[in-house]
């Protein structure tokens, strides 16, 4: 049997139908001996994809070996469950998995781990409550383990948030690892643990994120990485790009940015083509947020695109796109045209990625509107039908709506379009693509009216001179006819039309009979054509207020009401008989869809493919010299700036080298020549180099221009948004203070501004007893702002009239948090408020926040403390306010998330003139926007009836003494703040509000061993939001 | 994480597969269409030049040796140099095993080729890098397998 089926095998691979055998083979896995079942699960694991059905066959195979006490057993299932596993099937052996986490064996734990990886991969849902093992994993003492578990944490650290605490961690073992602390088992040619180091970088890099007191944690160890790894082998180089991306992705420290950058100056220069390649990527990656560093390497750049490997062109194309401004689009394109052009002379080869990018880059940077129409006429006809179909339906939306520029400018280009088509149209056709002649037909018929003197039937005879050409397909046919009945009002287009549509009224296309049958009315009848194209406003009752009586009708008749496909699959769930209680462990259903994003097709979105040999070779060996010359002259003042002395040096460079390239023998004359030609070349490529980097540095852009325009200042500044964030100054904050009153200060908030009695914040203590004042300033604003609505308001802090309350703060250097706890303003101390947290901190400033509860607003209350001996000044704090402002609207109006982020920071002066800024971010609950509700039960009864739709779940009970039902709901009411309206027997019913006033009702009710609860809201996932901080709170009780 | 390992040598300019796995489900048609385009493309590159190709969004890294290709096929933000230490590590690890592994190995063990494959890389990822390691596991599951078959071919009493 076990021959049998690695001969299925065999035939599989060869592409050959083997599908009989595929039962067979989950039989061997079954029953067979060890060495069947290992053939038996390698069969399955290669015939079989994730839905096939006969892997139902599978599971309990796995679970009992899964329980086997075989060593080899448990990791032949382990490998089988990591290879391929259907989801729904997963917590039947998730408990199993589990269990191996702590089995002694390592390699066990090892495979464990993995598989939950492949678990998490697959429903992230299914294994969040084993997060905290997946920690132990991590503190495995084998370092295999922990390499495994590090997979997992790359995964969850995507959402960074909750993991910086590990960084330290991660640091201290990427040191480890990198100082060769590992056994040496684990070394790679020498090189300690290359796999883990990689995954390592990965990690800090997305903890490090716009996060500089996480990135500041890992600078040296990124340092040391980069300087232990030598030049000398593959596996090293890859390190080094990690390393390199990680100094560009964390918080940038110019020390190290500098050296990141030299590695790849290294790496673009390297006549290895591997290593070349992986530089010019790395250079993709930079330049994003430097361009400036393109400068240094751009005649390496040169040189790379007249490459022979095309994947090298290619890559040097991305590079320049990513540099791309207002003065050097023009350049680039061609350039990308150009090689487009190269490309498609060998057919089967899509390159599609750069056609993409086209109408991207030229809606931001076009010179010009006719440069812009002649490019994309370049772009159409080369393009052709390989060409994705979005690209010509964006171009047309392009001309129709505009792209938020002048009205005239609008005009224009449509004009300048018309015009070239009409140009195209009537030269030869025959090689355009259907692709463009659709464009083409469509804006001619939307657009030609707009050009002065034009004849309607001038362009109709053009159309239908194309209409009759042979290879034009029925598609682009049908497109050309709707154009012609666009143009058909004219006298002399109407008799024309008349002859087409009669032609092709007799075709055997049904769609193109159609339309020449509507086309001769059309034409026929002026009046009919105006009203027709002219009543495009069509009248819409959104209400579906029509559609009263014919419901009101069937439901008389006994239909049954409509309910929402939400509602419908509530009852489906009631109905089945299946019990299907493992799925809901974690999470409310609506949240546990989610999980199949990450899983899309590697292939679904294909858009680009190439391989080419393009042959425009250059010399070889004439590159050495010329790197040579770039490396020594063109310092990072770029190169421009010395144009002439480049020149110079090197020529005096190829003179002192008469040992060219390849003809040390072939006599001095044919050097001469090489020579000679040799600086025409470079002259030439130094050409294009400066039309290609205009625009990137500050000096070269004024040498070049003479002056700098404003469009350049804006391309730069657009180049260092993307560091901007990290830089630590939120410019979106539409809201911040300045609040300088004596020399210190502080306040501002979110506040709410009705109550202008009671309020206020903030403490600063001073460390110092001669400075030992806290103010704290009464503030209102009568302005109303968005937030009004929503129950939170912002309140611009102290005008002159505030009112000024001291409290004098003994020193305290060391700040605890009974300190701060009485620092709290007394009239907030009053309400019900969260533990005061500390958010972030540095050597000089402590920042805490703290939410208070009132009952119609939540306060978020931010303390500052100085922690230092000194006095601080021009503290402002700035909110991301806008960023707030939109997570509140769709939190509280929209719909109820779980949590928000609320970001922020708060600059201050320790020194005279040396600002710094301290950043935090806190996250808000949707429980902290919950309030009771309080009414009675027929007011609830009411309510009830007043919404449709509700969710259903069933929850743990708290098995206590007294009263399950009632301990279970006041144990709610503690935590989650509800209001119990009424217990009777076995059911409660219970309220709740989310701020401002969005009622939600759950009706709870003992149901066998759990706590059955229908929760009704008029704000659509309220319940679900609502839900899973219930099941949290009973999970933690 | 990695979606295809595969292996093939060439035959007139179109490939004759000799392993594949996959870490990524997919449907049987796509499978088959990436791999015969993947094997024309690797086969059509030029000798000295790189060892990356862009297939749709897929890169693939491909290494020739001896008289087989061995490739992979990543998601476009993967380390391709890395990649390439990953099927190098592979053809370390057969080699190890076969002693001085050639093409034919593979095709009358192709099923040890890939229960090698299984203890290196699972489900995408780098599981285990110790030669040694490896070794050790292989040549334990083997011992299994013969003491049963022993154990099996006896009658018994």
């Amino acid at each position: 049997m076990k021959e049998i089926m690695v001969r299925a095998i065999y035939c599989e691979m060869l592409g050959y139908e083997a599908s009989f055998s595929y039962i067979h083979a989950i039989k061997l896995a079954q029953q067979g001996s060890a060495i069947e079942k290992r053939v038996g699960y390698l069969a399955v694991s290669l015939f079989l994809n994730e839905s096939h059905d006969l892997l139902l066959l599978l599971v309990n195979t796995v679970l009992k070996d899964l329980q086997s006490t075989n060593l080899i057993e448990v990791c032949m299932a382990l490998t089988v469950v990591s290879q391929l596993f259907p989801k729904d099937m997963i917590p039947a052996i998730l408990p199993l998995v589990e269990e191996k986490l702590t089995n002694p064996k390592e390699i066990i734990r090892r495979k464990a781990v993995l598989a939950l990886h492949k678990f998490y991969l697959i429903a992230p849902n299914q294994v969040q409550h084993i997060h905290s093992k997946f920690r132990k994993a991590l503190c495995d003492k084998d370092p295999g383990v922990m390499t495994a578990s590090l997979h997992i944490y790359l995964q969850l650290i995507k959402n960074p948030d909750s993991y910086k605490d590990l960084t330290g961690s991660f640091v201290a073992i990427l040191r480890q690892v990198v100082g060769g602390k590992l056994p040496v088992d684990f070394n790679y040619h020498n090189v300690p643990a290359p796999w883990l180091q990689i995954q390592l970088l990965r990690i800090l890099s997305l903890l490090g994120k716009d996060d500089q007191s996480t990135s500041e944690l890992m600078y040296e160890v990124l340092d040391e990485s980069l300087r232990r790894a030598e030049m000398n082998h593959n596996i090293t180089y890859a390190i080094l790009y990690e390393c390199v991306k990680a100094i560009y992705t964390i918080y940038p420290k110019s020390e190290l940015l500098e050296k990141a950058a030299k590695c790849i100056g290294n790496f673009v220069v390297s006549p290895k083509i591997n290593l070349k390649y992986l530089g010019l990527k790395a250079l993709t990656y930079v330049v994003q947020q430097d361009a400036s560093l393109a400068l240094q390497h751009q005649m390496t750049i040169i040189e790379c695109l007249d490459h022979s490997d095309s994947i090298i062109k290619r890559e040097t194309l991305e590079v320049l796109f990513r540099i791309t401004n207002v003065k050097n689009v023009a350049v680039i394109v061609e350039k990308m045209l150009d090689f487009l052009k190269n490309v498609f002379m060998e057919p089967d080869i899509l390159f599609l990625l750069y056609v993409g990018c086209f109408p991207l880059l030229s809606d931001t940077y076009s010179p010009n509107n006719e440069w812009f129409i002649q490019t994309m006429n370049v772009v159409f006809s080369l393009g052709g039908e390989l060409m994705h179909p979005d690209i010509p339906n964006n171009f047309l939306r392009l001309l129709a709506q505009g792209f938020g520029s002048e009205e005239e400018e609008q005009q224009q280009l449509r004009v300048f379009a018309v015009d070239s088509y009409l140009t195209l149209l009537e030269s030869d056709t025959a090689h355009l693509p259907q692709r463009f002649l659709q464009v083409i037909s469509w804006a001619l018929g939307e657009f030609s009216y707009l050009k002065d003197g034009l004849e309607p039937c001038k362009v109709t005879k053009l159309l239908a001179k194309l209409l009759d050409e042979r290879n034009v397909t029925s598609e682009s046919r049908s497109w050309i006819l709707s154009a012609m009945a666009k143009l058909s009002a004219g006298p002399g287009a109407a008799a024309l039309a008349l002859q087409v549509s009669e032609r092709y009224s007799s075709s055997l296309d049904t769609v193109l009979r159609q339309q020449a049958l509507e086309l001769l009315h059309l034409s026929q009848d002026p009046e009919l054509h105006a009203r027709f194209f002219h009543l495009w406003h069509v009248q819409v009752d959104s209400s579906l207020s029509f559609l009263d009586s014919f419901v009101s009708e069937a439901l008389s008749q006994g239909a049954a009401p409509y309910k929402a496909p939400h509602q419908r699959q509530e009852e489906l769930r009631q109905e089945k008989a299946l019990s299907l209680e493992p799925y809901s462990i974690s999470l409310p259903v609506s949240l546990s869809s989610c999980s199949i994003t990450d899983r899309q097709s590697p292939t679904l979105l294909s858009m680009s493919s190439s391989l080419s040999g393009n042959s425009n070779e250059l010399k070889a060996g004439s590159s050495t010299l010329k790197l040579e010359g770039v490396k020594r002259v063109w310092g990072k003042e770029g190169y421009l700036h010395q144009q002439d002395a480049v020149e110079e040096a090197a020529q005096v460079e190829e003179a002192a080298t008469p040992a060219l390239p390849l003809s040390p023998q072939q006599g001095g004359a044919e050097s001469q020549q090489t020579h000679g030609d040799l600086t025409v070349v470079e002259q030439e490529k130094q050409k294009l180099a400066s039309s290609l980097f205009v625009g990137l540095g500050s000096q070269n852009s004024t040498f070049l221009m003479g002056k700098s325009d404003s469009t350049s200042q804006q391309f730069r500044r657009k180049t260092r948004a993307a560091d901007s964030t990290s830089s630590g100054v939120s410019e979106r904050s539409s809201s911040s203070s300045h609040s300088s009153c004596s020399d210190f200060l502080h306040n501002n908030l979110l506040e709410d501004s009705q109550n202008s009695l009671n309020t206020q914040k903030i403490g600063v203590s001073n460390g110092t007893h001669e400075g030992p004042v806290t103010q704290s300033f009464q503030t209102t604003s009568k302005e109303t702002s968005p937030f009004l609505d929503a129950g939170m308001v912002l309140v611009q802090p102290c005008s002159p009239q505030t009112e000024l309350r001291d409290f004098v703060q003994p020193g305290s250097s060391g700040i605890t948090q009974t300190s701060l706890r009485s620092q709290f303003p007394p009239e907030l101390s009053q309400l019900p408020h969260s533990d005061i947290s500390l958010l972030s901190s540095d050597h000089s400033l402590s920042l805490s926040a703290c939410r208070a509860y009132r009952d119609d607003a939540l306060l978020f209350v931010i303390i500052l403390s100085n922690c230092s001996q000194s006095s601080t000044n021009g503290l402002s704090v700035q909110l991301d306010c806008k960023h707030i402002f939109e997570t509140f609207s769709t939190l509280i109006q929209v719909e109820p998330h779980t949590q928000v982020t609320v970001a922020g920071s708060v600059s201050y002066r320790a020194v005279p003139g040396h600002t710094q800024t301290l950043q935090f971010t806190d996250k808000l609950f949707l429980t902290d926007f919950i309030r009771p509700l309080t009414l009675s039960t027929e007011e609830y009864g009411k309510l009830w009836l007043s919404f449709s739709q509700d969710v259903r779940q069933n929850l743990k009970l708290i098995q206590g003494e007294g009263d399950p039902l009632r301990a279970t709901l006041s144990a709610l009411k503690e935590q989650l703040q509800l209001h119990i309206v009424d217990i009777i027997g076995s059911e409660g019913i219970v309220a709740c509000r989310l701020l401002p006033d969005s009622p939600c009702l759950l009706h709870c009710r003992i149901h066998g061993g759990s706590l059955a609860v229908w929760l009704r809201s008029p704000l659509l996932s309220l319940p679900d939001c609502l839900l899973y901080y219930c099941q949290k709170t009973l999970e933690e009780c | 994480q990695t979606h295809l390992i595969c292996c093939f040598s060439p035959n007139n300019r179109q490939g004759k597969l000799r392993l594949q796995k996959w870490f990524t489900p997919l449907p049987e048609r796509e499978r088959k269409k990436i791999v015969r385009d993947m094997t024309t493309l690797v086969l059509a590159r030029k000798p000295r030049t790189c060892n990356f190709l862009h297939w749709k969004d897929l890169k693939i890294v491909y290494k020739r040796y001896a008289s087989l290709y061995f490739c992979c096929a990543l998601e476009e933000q993967e380390n391709e140099l890395l990649a390439l230490e990953i099927l190098h590590r592979y053809v370390e690890l057969l080699d190890k095993y076969f002693g001085n592994v050639c093409e034919l190995d593979i095709i009358f063990n192709f099923e040890k080729a890939y229960f090698i494959l299984d203890e290196f890389l699972m489900g995408g990822e780098v599981q285990e890098t110790s030669k040694q390691s490896i070794a050790n596991s292989i040549e334990a599951s083997d011992m299994l397998q013969e003491t049963m078959e022993e154990y099996m071919s006896k009658p018994a009493f």
